[in-house]
């Protein structure tokens, strides 16, 4: 019992440890319990609590000091009620809100934990409040009723241990999951005894946010159950077609996913917001200068003229009387005292009106008609209020293809079957290749009950072929209905596919018009119907899906015949497959190079018998590294590699995936814009130059296109130093810039870069002037992921950089989502330029993350894109509004803005400045006192406020038409420094006129 | 049911944005473009406009009449100076005259001021050293802390009114005589009211109740550095002493920059020869010298100053709208030249 003497050490540090129904075992570890508390404050605690935290915020703080310097009189030039009537306004309004808000969220929170819930006690099933529930408790779990934390599951009502869940309040997504028991504790079924007397011992991982991701073990009846997230229910889920299920608390309360997941996010900065925090600094560095010239010309006029002037106005009694001393502690009151009166030119009530604005303009965002997507009637959302301005300086946009570009509606369209190509429609006559348009007619599967309408296909001889049995067309036809995750659903009679990617239901669909209807889905077998006939196979294992494995893979038992069917990319499934027929091999891929070159997704069927011994020896690993507490995906991924060999092909099919409307033509008119386009894809090589062909990145007048696919280090340096020459002796044939660029060997690192930016500024100047710059082509380069490997490396970054930055268009295909994280890292550290990521999927949400400003569209594929990302559109072809039109005014807008803001604090300050000549420094205001302290609050905050708001410079259809007006945004061109010194040199001269 | 649908389609509705002006950002808008064809003519127009404008201004101004007489170093029937003699003894009577010319007639109503300089009544001390709730005559045994150190004097009696501002309030005594010829001079009837805003005398300055001022103020004292009694100021009517003495409440006007004037008399056009004014000749101004400047470098001056529609002498405004408007104008012909000239060629 080894177990047990390490057990009372502290376990909570790597796993947890529960045992199931009993509560006083449980309880050494001090779980926390499923109470929560997303409230701040207590009735006691608010005023303290609240008024600390609205003390950290810089601008309160920064008015309180004020108010403590007005209440020492000998320095007060204001009545501190000046000061204090706005700052006890700008607190009470705040602190109503936060009360309301807590009081919103105690009203929440004990709804949520009185909440009832069924949970066992000593085997009699007894009513609990959720707040009482407790970790290792067994709870019972109704139809269509929130879970009330995170579970394993023991017994469901549906046949073998199956439950449906919503998880709507986790990730977004409205499709039906699907959890599964153990198949041992299943049998458990409703038994309230039995399960009362339930005693496993849970092993599993410490609370985390990974949503879909758990790892455990179940101690039970002396025999060891991997356990991962199939078993387990969240928190925060619906139970949805289940009559009732067990489960044990696994995490409770604040452990609990949900709970872990409602954290901060990252917060995002604008560079607008680190530029004026940085003038802000000055400003004040600028005050106190200001405050220190004063307090040294007001200690030589009490000096020179105050001495003498003390008939009149004697010094305060605190002052010594000696000249020199007195005019010293003077002038040193003084300081604090222009600290006061000059304070407006500290602009902190800029931060209340920049959020002000920024929030309106997220309104107006919102309200946009023109992103306003029919279809879905959904319209374009900003999700973060904090960042409109930076969309007017978009200078690199990384797209994700499937989804974004492309509508990820995917349409069997063709396939490849034993060296046939299915799909085209030849022409009898000329025996040429027929375009297909609307009215081209589709072929009738009415003789099918089983048959969708919307479903159309042309080329007759596959369905011949199907009909005819063919024993190649059969088998694929079978990997497709049976090689799959999707979930079959009975809606009002009619069969219907839930199905995790919109490339699975499209085969699977395919399947079913052709007659091989996949019916039936349980943990252990799979039931299809073949040509009206059912077929059962027993569902041995399921190899999942993954980025990297690129493939899935199921063990399938039927009449005693083992046989595992595959499916994935094609590079993945050709390298594991049996090393003969390699004609057939040559001709699908063939086939395979068609479909891609037409744009096609396409993944390879492959199947393998496996022989009984084989498989249960395969099993029994599988089972152990299923077991495993410590990197069991890997362990995993090698098994399978074990088993996934030696296949035989059977077909390729192609799935035709529509571009969105107006692609082409919003990614025209932001390059034009001077954005830079760079497509990061998964697809393989070819579908993706297609797709760049189809949307305008490559187009044919480009001078080269460059392809990275080299495997090794060195390949990758070679080839992209070769593109380096070429790019250069064509800048050189060019003329202009590049010339002096090439001249100058690059000898180190800071001077590569700095050839480059200079590059790139005559680049934009050259935009500027000449239109036909444009036409000149230009270079494309795609790049592989595994190329992408190599060139992400920190020694090539530079090389890599130089070239990809000298490209018009950069297309990476084959990259994993870490990877696109990694290119859009690459750019952000080493151009310093404001980059966008834009997707829909899971695999988009990294680089969403590590972009400047995240987009996602909400689309087909759930919403984790958009839930990550900072605004969300439901087109493409939004974007173009979105950057071109609400970008360039927001930035103009919050530009023209600062300009005005600082313009008027520095005008109206600086009087006072200037009146210090006249009042002896005294530090005598000029205006009254009130007008002063509400100068930013009301006399001025609405002209600023309605300019940041709706001014425009140019109207929206202008600055669609002319996107070279984008360009400013890029060299930060309408707020910098220089036009902050402007602005307060212009309000200077105002004050000084005044 | 249909209510059901209702709501539904209310929700289906209001995902979709509202078309209205504002949401659309198409709210009416005038954004003038800059052009030959409308920046020229503004410019004239401009110019045009303002050359006449700023004639008349500095017309109207040069119709002022002033005269202008620093008595600050004006010495006795003693050959002494008075500022030397006022500082040795504070109280010493000094008196001295000064002759000065007017070279025309100052017609329409003439006013007299006192000038200071160097006079720093805008310092921040000395502005905040004043109780306005005690010069609406609600006397305190405490005045405000803000008077301090001129709030209660060395008796512990409190000071009415209290303050460095009341303290200092200007104490020069100015009379001028008009010399019609060698033997025949005729002093010039000088108003004591009337020169205060009516605002300030009607609503910020309010005498203490009580039977008579005297009482009202007792237990009070007096400034240190004032002669006279509060009730006092003006022995020849009742009614303009104490808080609402006007020369009181001229001075607690504060200047705001150091170098200032303000209105001391009002020429009583009454009485038969100045009404019309004042006539040109020669007039002695007689000064009973009691106000110290010469310690902080200040001077004095008396001031007699016609008006015009447009208030004092101030050349400045009149002088700036003909700058602005030639400016305009030149530029104008400028810019009209080169468009004439290279306009079409740039096109």
């Amino acid at each position: 019992m080894a177990k047990s003497a390490h057990r009372k050490a502290h376990p909570q540090d790597t796993e947890r440890r529960i045992r199931a129904n009993d509560r006083a075992y449980n309880s050494q570890f001090n779980y926390a319990s499923n109470y929560i508390k997303t409230s701040k404050y207590s009735v006691l605690t608010f005023l303290p609590l609240n008024l600390f935290e609205q003390f950290q915020r810089l601008a309160n703080f920064y008015f309180l000091c004020l108010l403590v310097l007005q209440v020492i009189p000998a320095i007060s030039s204001l009545t501190p009620i000046t000061t204090a009537v706005p700052l006890i306004g700008v607190l009470a309004l705040t602190a109503v809100k936060d009360a309301y808000d807590d009081f919103q969220r105690h009203m929440s929170d004990s709804q949520v934990n009185n909440r009832r819930s069924k949970a066992l006690r000593d085997g009699r099933l007894v009513e609990e409040k959720w707040a009482e529930v407790q970790v290792g408790d067994v709870i019972r779990m109704e139809n269509d009723q929130f879970v009330a934390a995170d579970v394993l599951l023991l017994s469901t009502s549906e046949p073998n241990g199956l439950c449906f869940i919503e998880t709507a309040e986790l990730d977004g997504e409205t499709n039906l999951k699907c959890r599964q028991c153990l198949v041992e504790t299943a049998e458990m079924s409703q038994d309230d005894s039995l399960i009362g007397a339930f005693n496993g011992e849970i092993v599993c991982e410490t609370p985390n946010n990974l949503l879909n991701k758990f790892e455990g073990t179940l101690d039970w009846k002396g025999k060891r159950f991997p356990l991962d997230n199939d078993r387990v229910v969240l928190r925060g889920c619906i139970l949805r077609n289940t009559h009732w299920c067990y489960g044990v608390v696994i995490f409770a309360g604040k452990d609990t996913k949900l709970m872990q997941n409602s954290g901060k996010t990252k917060f995002k900065r604008t560079s607008i917001d680190r530029l004026l925090n940085f003038i802000i600094i000055g400003i004040v560095f600028f005050l106190l200068s200001m405050c220190l010239f004063c307090m040294i010309a007001c200690g030589i006029w009490e000096t020179i003229t105050g001495v003498n002037f003390q008939e009149y106005l004697p010094w305060d009694s605190l002052v010594p009387t000696e000249p020199l001393s007195g005019a010293t502690v003077i002038a040193f009151l003084v300081f604090f005292s222009y600290a006061i009166v000059l304070n407006t030119v500290v602009p902190i009530s800029l931060y209340v009106s920049v959020e002000v604005i920024r929030f309106a303009q997220s309104f107006l965002i919102n309200w946009d008609e023109k992103m306003n997507y029919e279809k879905t009637n959904t319209s374009a959302k900003a999700r973060t209020t904090t960042l409109n301005e930076e969309l007017g300086q978009i200078e690199y946009i990384f797209s994700d293809k499937t989804g974004t570009l492309t509508q990820n509606i995917m349409t069997f369209n063709k396939c490849s079957i034993s060296c046939k190509c299915y799909g085209d429609l030849i022409d009898e006559a000329t025996n040429e290749v027929m375009e297909i348009t609307e009215n081209t007619p589709a072929l009738d599967f009415s003789w099918n009950e089983n048959y969708e309408p919307e479903f159309r296909f042309y080329d007759s001889s596959l369905l011949d072929a199907v009909r005819g049995n063919n024993r190649d067309v059969h088998s694929f036809f079978r990997v497709l209905a049976l090689c799959h995750t999707v979930m079959p659903e009975e809606r009002n009679g009619k069969l219907e596919y839930q199905a995790q990617s919109p490339d699975e239901a499209a085969l699977v669909s395919a399947a079913r018009n052709f007659g091989f209807v996949f019916k039936e889905r349980s943990p252990n077998s799979i039931t299809i119907e073949v040509m009206g006939k059912r077929e059962v196979y027993e569902l041995l294992c399921i190899l999942d899906f993954n980025n990297v494995r690129k493939r899935m893979s199921v063990i399938l038992r039927r009449n005693g015949k083992l046989r595992l069917y595959c499916k994935g990319a094609d590079n993945v499934i050709y390298e594991r497959l049996k090393a003969d027929s390699s004609e057939v091999k040559a001709k699908t891929q063939e086939h395979l190079n068609k479909f891609a070159g037409e744009g096609l997704r396409t993944l390879c069927l492959a199947v393998r018998d496996l022989d009984e011994v084989f498989f249960s020896d395969w099993k029994h690993r599988h089972q152990e590294a299923a077991l495993a507490m410590d990197s069991r995906d890997d362990k995993l991924d090698a098994i399978y590699e074990e088993i996934e060999r030696d296949m035989t092909l059977i077909g390729v099919t192609a799935i035709e995936d529509k571009l969105q409307d107006g692609v082409p033509q919003t990614i025209a008119n932001l390059a034009l814009a001077g954005i830079k386009i760079w497509v990061l894809t998964g697809d393989k090589q070819e579908t993706a130059i297609n797709i760049g062909y189809s949307c305008q990145l490559l187009t044919d007048e480009m001078a080269d296109i460059f392809i990275v696919d080299g495997h090794t280090y060195d390949d990758v340096e070679a080839q992209l130093g070769k593109f380096r020459e070429a790019v250069r002796s064509a800048g050189l044939g060019h003329g202009g810039a590049p010339t002096a660029a090439a001249a100058s060997a690059p000898t180190s690192v800071s001077i590569v870069t700095f050839r480059w930016d200079q590059h790139s500024e005559s680049e934009y100047q050259r935009g500027l002037s000449v239109e036909e710059s444009d036409t000149t082509g230009g270079f494309a380069i795609v790049i592989n992921g595994h190329s992408l490997v190599h060139a992400l490396h920190p020694q090539m970054e530079k090389l890599f950089l130089e070239v990809s930055s000298q490209c018009k268009s950069v297309i990476c295909c084959r990259v994993t989502p870490l990877q696109k994280a990694m290119v859009v890292e690459l750019i952000k550290k080493n151009k310093k330029a404001v980059t966008l990521a834009i997707g829909d999927g899971a695999n988009d949400v990294s680089m969403i993350k590590a972009a400047h400003i995240g987009v996602g569209i909400s689309g087909q594929e759930g919403m984790q894109a958009v839930l990550a990302s900072d605004y969300s559109i439901a087109q493409f072809r939004f974007l173009e509004r979105l950057l071109l039109v609400h970008g360039r005014w927001s930035y103009y807008r919050m530009c023209k803005f600062l300009r005005y803001f600082f313009y008027k604090n520095f005008a109206f300050t600086l009087c006072h400045f200037w009146f210090a000549f006249f009042c002896g420094f005294s530090a005598q205001t000029v205006f009254d006192p009130m007008f002063i302290s509400v100068y930013n609050l009301f006399y001025t905050s609405l002209p600023v406020l309605a300019l940041g708001i709706f001014d425009q410079d140019v109207s929206d259809r202008y600055s669609l038409c002319y996107p070279k007006l984008y360009t400013p945004g890029h060299c930060n061109l309408l707020f910098n420094k220089r036009e902050f010194l402007r602005s307060a040199l212009h309000g200077f001269f105002t004050s000084c006129v005044l | 049911m249909a209510s059901s649908s209702e709501v539904l389609e209310g929700t289906i509705k209001s995902k979709r944005p509202s078309d209205s002006a504002f949401k659309q950002q198409r709210l009416p808008a005038w954004q003038p473009i800059l052009t030959a064809g409308t920046v020229l003519p503004t410019f004239f127009v401009i110019g045009i406009a303002f050359i006449p404008v700023g004639i008349g201004l500095l017309y109207f101004s040069d119709e002022v009449k002033e005269v202008t007489v620093d008595y600050t170093d004006c010495k006795n029937q003693n050959d002494v100076r008075c500022s030397e003699v006022i500082s040795q003894n504070k109280d010493a009577v000094c008196n001295c005259t000064i002759p000065f010319e007017l070279q025309q007639d100052f017609t329409g109503k003439v006013y007299m001021y006192y000038g200071l300089t160097n006079f720093y009544q805008n310092h921040r001390r000395y502005v905040k050293s004043r109780d306005d709730n005690q010069l609406l005559g609600r006397l305190d045994s405490e005045p405000s802390s803000d008077c301090a150190p001129f709030d209660v004097n060395d008796k512990r009696e409190p000071i009415a009114p209290c303050g460095a501002i009341a303290n200092s309030l200007f104490s020069d005594e100015l009379s001028i005589e008009f010399i019609e010829s060698k033997n025949h001079k005729v002093s010039v009837p000088l108003l004591k009211t009337g020169i205060a805003w009516p605002s300030d005398k009607e609503i910020k300055f309010r005498n203490p109740p009580g039977n008579s001022l005297s009482q009202a103020f007792k237990g009070y004292a007096k400034p240190d550095s004032w002669k006279k009694n509060i009730w006092e100021l003006d022995p020849n009517n009742t009614a303009n002493n104490g808080f609402q003495n006007e020369d009181l409440i001229v001075w607690m006007r504060t200047a705001a920059l150091p170098t200032f004037r303000k209105l001391y008399r009002r020429i009583d056009h009454s009485i038969a020869g100045f009404t019309e004014g004042l006539p040109k000749g020669n007039y002695t101004l007689f000064v009973d010298y009691s106000y110290m400047v010469t310690k902080f470098e200040g001077t004095k001056r008396m001031i007699l100053s016609t008006t015009s529609l447009l208030g004092g002498k101030n050349p400045f405004l009149g002088i700036a709208y003909i700058v602005v408007g030639c400016v305009c104008l030149l530029l104008g012909i400028i810019f009209l030249f080169i468009h004439v000239k290279c306009g079409k060629r740039c096109c």
